[in-house]
């Protein structure tokens, strides 16, 4: 009975989430990665580009290593961002302005559009926190 | 004042999805259930890949969860709003924050961490 009622309960439940297909002939989406919208360039396991934002834009770098991606970005806003909480992630790389932002997580599709997405989201975020206070 | 599309909206069973598409209409200003809509379209753009851009209808209720799981997506992956960048959390209903229409983008998870 228990059965029945989980099957039915089941089969009668209304999906909450439902894929609308797009009509023949309709305008072909946007296929484009971020990656490739913000002009980042790669070579070999090396990619560079800028982190855009409204607040402005950076150079990046990302490089990819096995499974992990270590991640650059020139000159960052640094009154800005020291006061986000991943703050401590960032390490000065080298003199000419090059400072590291260590991932602990990479993507699992190891995409970098993931990693430049994440960095422009807290870029964006460490200026909307300055702003408030 | 009854609106034409509000027959049409309280008639159609939540099975019967999608139910027709009205661009204005929005959850914001809503005072009561009847002005609550009872599925919005949104636009999901796959970040990271050349996937084509889907769209989906959601119910009341939605979570991040149940949309990714839609979508054949893991718990690799999260969703944020395209316009202003916040992060939707893997349990959050997502129809409240929403607006019909959105466009919301999917990307692999990354988090710096020490």
């Amino acid at each position: 009975m228990r059965f029945f009622s989980r099957w039915f309960c089941g089969a009668v439940a209304p999906r909450k989430v439902m894929l609308v297909s797009i009509p023949a002939g309709a305008v072909r989406r946007d296929e484009t990665s971020l990656a490739q919208q913000r002009g980042w360039r790669r070579r070999g396991k090396h990619y560079a580009g800028p982190f855009a934002t409204p607040h402005g834009t950076w150079l990046g770098r990302v490089e990819a290593a096995g499974d992990v991606f270590r991640c650059y970005v020139k000159d960052p806003p640094i009154d800005i961002v020291s006061r986000h909480e991943k703050w401590p992630c960032f390490s000065r790389d080298t003199p000419d302005g090059w400072w590291r932002i260590n991932l602990a997580v990479s993507p699992v599709d190891r995409d970098v559009s993931a990693v430049i997405l994440y960095v422009e989201r807290l870029l964006i975020e460490s200026h909307r926190r300055a702003g408030k206070t | 004042m009854t609106k034409a599309n509000d027959f049409v909206r309280w008639t159609t069973p939540t099975n019967h999805l999608p139910v027709p598409y009205d661009p204005h209409q929005r959850e914001e200003g809503a005072t009561t259930m009847r002005d609550t809509p009872i599925s919005k379209r949104l636009a999901v753009k796959f970040v990271g890949s050349t996937r084509p851009t889907e769209t989906v209808v959601i119910t009341p209720g939605t979570t991040t969860r149940e949309l990714l799981k839609e979508l054949n997506l893991g718990p690799g992956f999260e969703i944020s709003d395209a316009r202003n960048d916040v992060l939707y959390r893997p349990d959050e209903v997502i129809f409240a924050r929403v607006a019909d229409g959105d466009l919301l983008h999917i990307s692999a998870m990354v988090d710096a961490g020490a």
